[in-house]
């Protein structure tokens, strides 16, 4: 089943897409005619309002950022088929524009039923009521949630007076628990240094060893190949480091940033001599369109787990993940694990039919059909024990598989109500740093003056 | 004659009488070798410019015709071997572009009729006839032309959420009904150019304004009405932010917004992203080759002479 | 009464009034609804703080105040000046260099003119993705023709240094045949009698450009310069298709800052006082430039 995967959704063309709507169409008429169908297979509790005594099917307004749209069809289609009595209404924005239409539509009443929501925003969202809690729904159809990874559960959590996550009630159910530190590695590049393949010895010290093996600058200025490429993304490309070297970002109450402390400096320096001082790493660019691992140049990247898909079109060489390089003192290799959620608005009319949905796609059928086809990291632990994180995976990356204790003890990254705005500052000042614009120093003093700031506003803005 | 084309007569008497005037002075071999040696610097800088222009666009146009293989490669390939069409087609399978397109149009077209209509109608007011606040009316309507977009945004939101235009194409077409400052100048300035004696023969014959304005003036305008609506159409077509904010689903989304969510993800295909960057120019494209005589014309007509 | 109302309807300029209302009617009603309302509750915006969730809350001149002391805001003033002033000389001397080479009678000048005017019908966007690609450090064709001529290739867009040059640049390219078209417009607009007395004078070709060309053009490039000033001050599609501001704010411009602020960030009172600010550096600028004119610009002919 799963060797199928990445072709399957390769090839999901749009024609295919048209049929599977053409029939969901043809089946939505047959029961709108037939009998009224069932609201649910969950066993839906008796005293909700249920649409299912009119003929006209409840229509759910679902928004979602992304690119994949036709397979997003396809899995839309598969939920009215099996949901005939709910039709769903798709408002699809990318990535850079989602936070900007939700807000805007929101500021205006016009926030969908359902969306598609990210930690970036959830307090946010909470604590202006865009979004639901979801508990009452939980209870009631007794959904167990220790089925769920638990840093996933926790992320979608928050409580009034406090301006982060972790606590409270659920107002994002998670449906994808993922890392943004996957460590890949160019296969064809280390067997032709004869290089032995990554394994779990290495640590920190590793890297800038093989990392020189493989930095070659051409005469013209140009990079024939790197040691590694650790992309600048915000905060949460430092968290891992931080956390490896048994520091954090923010104190408890995420009051105040400590990149000040020893920890998080050595972690800054650490990434910012990766850069400069040994040369292992590419430096920094402001537009990561081009993925060096992507186009052979690197050795090494450290990236998202959402690029394995993208990843699993490269046809020149062999790749594979590995388990992260540990800190030399601390022997940790924690990494750094990220909810995606999806939400309940407080302007949903249908909320028991959008929860319906929600069941659906987190630990119904469409929970596999979503990991299978748009992103394959399930925070529904069966889901993602049986299809994803297998040992017999034949497919790249091999040893996906490595990923799923990796996440079980990844380090739940809470957040505040302003992380886009606090990646943003983190960005500049790594890269301030990374560019030799700002010494060390001068860069994390502004970033932790610049965060504060921030925080000292958001618990303005949020506690009064 | 037309102020695009160049005239050969016109060519050959001003080298006869240039010739014929210096001839007389440094000896006309000199002069020859000089006007040729300038005519091949002349056309020599005129094609580095226009292979300045025209390169990237190429490069465009091969990389979306390219294999993923092939876009990474030192030396650059020019031409893809074999042409990858099948980009295209993937191209309208991972987004609707058809409809994106068609969207384009429809929302360009009515756009810019409404432009043309109310552009022309003020411009005629503030051109030829005379009332009370002229002036000023319009001082402050060209004093809009330094408004930046984002300044009207929000509020310009919220109305169109009152209205309940939000996701309808209502946003991006209804407003240019209403004129806007740049069209009115321009249809102006070509109106200041059309002989006042055309108006008062008119008036003698008993038309009112508002007749000579369609019966006369709006005929004649069709170089700068042409130009008008290339830059409408161009501005509608080419507009991010507005379809951006104001429309929501898949259906009604326009090629340049289609565009960003191509490259919106990491990662992104290059050869898909190209090829969705040809698709967004080239009907505009064609639409600037078919009506660029009216549209050369009339910029010159309008004179711009302030 | 009646004579009145007779006497109203009689006068010719009365007549001519009302229907001149009639056709800048629409024009009125637009200007009201969609400019002049939205300007004034904009201007309100700028005095609260809003995340666009909650209500608007008012707070003076607060957010006027923080701007002044944000050295982020000053920098983007510093990169959207830069921006201006390498875009709008150095296009205005291009386009009129070659909007007078293409003046000068040579065949094919509509094939010329129509390759010229190619960048400025493609949107922004899609020339930001082609020029994004066209300065990667490795692959990109600016990099391979530098290395060709025997430069070393410069990290363009990852370079503080270079990334905006790099947007100038493509600016430039992108704009140049605007101006070039509204150039051999206004050069052909010059009666050509004036350089045909000058001949006969036994003027050079440089006296003719600097006596006849450059003033008798002056009200065109007056043109040219306010319109490309006021759209160059409002720079945002390529920082936001190529850098996202960056490298550390390198191509940071005042109108992205805005965007960040207003529409990443929420915080809309912030981004609309940024916007004031901007609407009135540009008005200021206009009236400069108006003032100016007086200076250097020739309207008789």
């Amino acid at each position: 089943m799963m060797k199928k995967n990445a072709s399957v959704s390769k090839r999901l063309s749009r024609r295919s897409f048209l049929k599977v709507a053409a029939t969901t169409a043809g089946l939505m008429v047959t029961a709108a005619c037939a009998a009224p169908a069932p609201a649910s297979q969950g066993g839906e509790a008796a005293d909700s309002e249920s649409a299912t005594e009119s003929m006209e099917p409840v229509e759910l307004r679902l928004a979602y950022w992304g690119f994949e749209v036709e397979k997003q069809g396809i899995l839309q289609a598969a939920f009215m088929e099996a949901y005939p009595n709910i039709k769903l209404q798709e408002e699809i924005t990318s990535w850079g524009t989602y936070w900007q239409k939700m807000l805007t539509a929101t500021a205006a009443g016009e926030s969908p039923d359902i969306m598609h929501h990210s930690p970036y925003y959830h307090v946010q969202f909470a604590s202006n009521n865009v979004t639901i809690p979801l508990d009452p729904f939980i209870e009631r159809d007794g959904v167990d949630l220790s089925e769920f990874y638990e840093g996933a559960i926790t992320s979608g959590r928050w409580q009034q007076g406090q301006v982060r996550t972790g606590t409270g009630d659920l107002h994002a159910f998670p449906t994808v628990w993922h890392t943004g530190t996957m460590w890949f590695y160019n296969k064809n590049q280390f067997a032709e240094k004869g290089i032995p393949e990554p394994d779990e010895t290495w640590t920190w010290d590793t890297l800038i060893d093989v990392g020189k093996e493989f930095t070659v600058i051409n005469d013209d200025g140009s990079a024939e190949s790197y040691g590694m490429d650790t992309p600048v993304d915000g905060n949460g490309r430092m968290n891992f480091w931080i956390f490896q070297t048994g520091g954090v970002f923010y104190d408890e109450d995420y009051t105040k940033c400590l990149i000040k402390d020893p920890e998080p400096m050595e972690a800054f320096q650490w990434m910012v001599d990766l850069v400069n001082d040994h040369q292992v790493a590419l430096p920094p660019e402001p537009n990561q369109q081009f993925n060096p691992f992507e186009t052979g140049r690197v050795a090494v990247a450290v990236m998202g787990d959402w690029m394995i898909p993208i990843f699993s079109r490269i046809e020149e060489f062999e790749w594979d993940v590995f388990l992260p390089p540990s800190h030399p003192r601390t022997e940790l290799n924690t990494i750094d694990a990220y909810q995606n959620g999806i939400s309940i608005t407080s302007s949903a009319v249908h909320r028991d039919e959008s929860w319906e949905y929600i069941k659906w796609l987190t630990m119904g059928d469409g929970a596999v059909m979503y990991a299978q086809t748009i992103f394959p990291f399930p925070a529904h632990i069966p889901t993602a024990e049986n299809l994803i994180y297998v040992q017999t995976r034949e497919e790249p990356p091999t040893q996906l598989w490595l990923l799923n204790d990796l996440l079980k003890a990844a380090y739940p990254v809470f957040n505040g109500p302003a992380e886009g705005e606090i990646g943003g500052i983190a960005v500049e000042e790594q890269q301030a740093a990374m560019l030799q614009v700002k010494t060390v120093e001068e860069a994390t003093n502004d970033l932790e003056s610049r965060v504060n700031a921030v925080l000292e506003r958001a618990h303005e803005e949020l506690l009064g | 004659m037309s102020a695009g084309e160049a005239n050969p007569i016109r060519d050959a008497q001003t080298t006869a009488i240039a010739g014929a005037v210096t001839a007389t002075q440094p000896g006309l071999m000199t002069y020859r070798i000089l006007h040729i040696g300038g005519r091949v610097l002349l056309y020599a800088l005129l094609i580095i410019v226009g292979m300045t222009m025209l390169l990237p666009l190429l490069w465009m146009i091969s990389t979306s015709l390219k294999h993923p293989g092939e876009i990474f490669i030192l030396p650059p390939k020019w031409l893809p071997n074999p042409p990858q069409w099948g980009n295209y087609v993937q191209l309208f399978d991972v987004l609707p572009f058809g409809l994106f397109v068609f969207n384009s149009i429809k929302i360009a077209v009515l756009a810019t009729v409404g432009a043309l209509l109310s552009c022309s109608m003020a411009a005629f007011a503030f051109a030829r006839m005379r009332f009370p606040g002229r002036n000023f009316i319009f001082a402050v309507a060209l004093s809009t032309l330094m408004i930046p977009f984002h300044v009207t945004l929000i509020p310009l939101f919220a109305l169109y959420r009152d209205l309940g235009w939000l996701g309808t194409h209502l946003p991006l077409t209804v407003p240019f009904f209403f004129g806007a400052a740049f069209g009115i100048f321009l249809m102006r300035q070509f109106y200041l150019t059309i002989p006042q004696e055309l108006v008062e023969a008119a008036r003698i014959d008993g038309c009112n304004f508002i007749q000579i304005y369609y019966r006369i003036f709006l005929p004649l305008s069709k170089p700068a009405l042409a130009t008008l609506g290339i830059f409408t159409f161009l501005g509608s077509w080419n507009n991010l932010m507005g379809p951006l904010i104001f429309l929501t689903k898949v259906e009604s989304m326009t090629v340049t917004l289609g565009l960003t969510l191509l490259t919106g993800q990491t990662g992104g295909r290059w050869e898909l992203i190209q090829a969705g960057a040809v698709i967004s120019i080239l009907p505009i494209i064609v639409m600037f080759f078919l009506g660029q005589e009216h549209f050369i014309q009339g910029i010159a007509r309008t004179g711009l002479k302030g | 009464m009646r004579g009145r109302f007779r006497e109203f309807w009689g006068s010719n300029r009365k007549r001519e009034a009302i229907e001149a209302y009639i056709l800048i009617l629409p024009m009125i009603v637009g200007l009201i609804v969609f400019t002049a309302g939205p300007v004034l509750a904009s201007l309100y915006f700028s005095f609260t703080r809003w995340n666009l969730l909650s209500r608007p809350k008012w707070q003076g001149f607060d957010n006027y105040i923080e701007l002044s002391h944000d050295p982020l805001f000053w920098i983007t003033i510093k990169n959207t000046a830069f921006y201006v002033l390498g875009t709008v000389p150095t296009g205005t001397v291009l386009a009129l260099l070659l909007a007078i080479a293409l003046n000068q009678k040579i065949r094919m000048l509509a094939v010329f003119r129509t390759i010229y005017f190619l960048p400025v019908v493609s949107s922004v966007v899609a020339i930001s993705v082609l020029w994004l690609w066209l300065y990667q450090a490795d692959f990109g064709l600016v990099n391979q023709f530098l290395r060709f001529l025997g430069f070393r290739g410069v990290r363009w867009l990852s370079s503080t240094t270079w990334a905006m040059p790099a947007i100038i640049i493509m600016s430039i390219w992108h704009g140049l045949g605007y101006n070039i078209v509204i150039f051999i417009a206004g050069l052909q607009g010059i009666p050509q009698d004036y350089y045909e007395a000058a001949t006969v004078d036994g003027a050079t070709a440089w006296h003719k450009f600097f006596n006849i060309t450059i003033p008798l053009l002056s009200p065109v490039t007056f043109f040219v310069i306010t319109l490309s000033i006021i759209n160059s001050f409002q720079v945002f599609a390529q920082a936001y298709v190529m850098t996202q501001g960056g490298p550390v704010n390198a191509t940071k411009t005042i109108v992205y800052y805005l965007y960040q602020q207003g529409f990443m960030h929420f915080h809309m009172g912030y981004a609309s006082a940024l916007a004031y600010v901007l609407f009135i550096i540009i008005v200021a600028l206009t009236l400069f430039q108006f003032w100016f004119q007086q200076r250097w610009v020739h309207y008789e002919i």
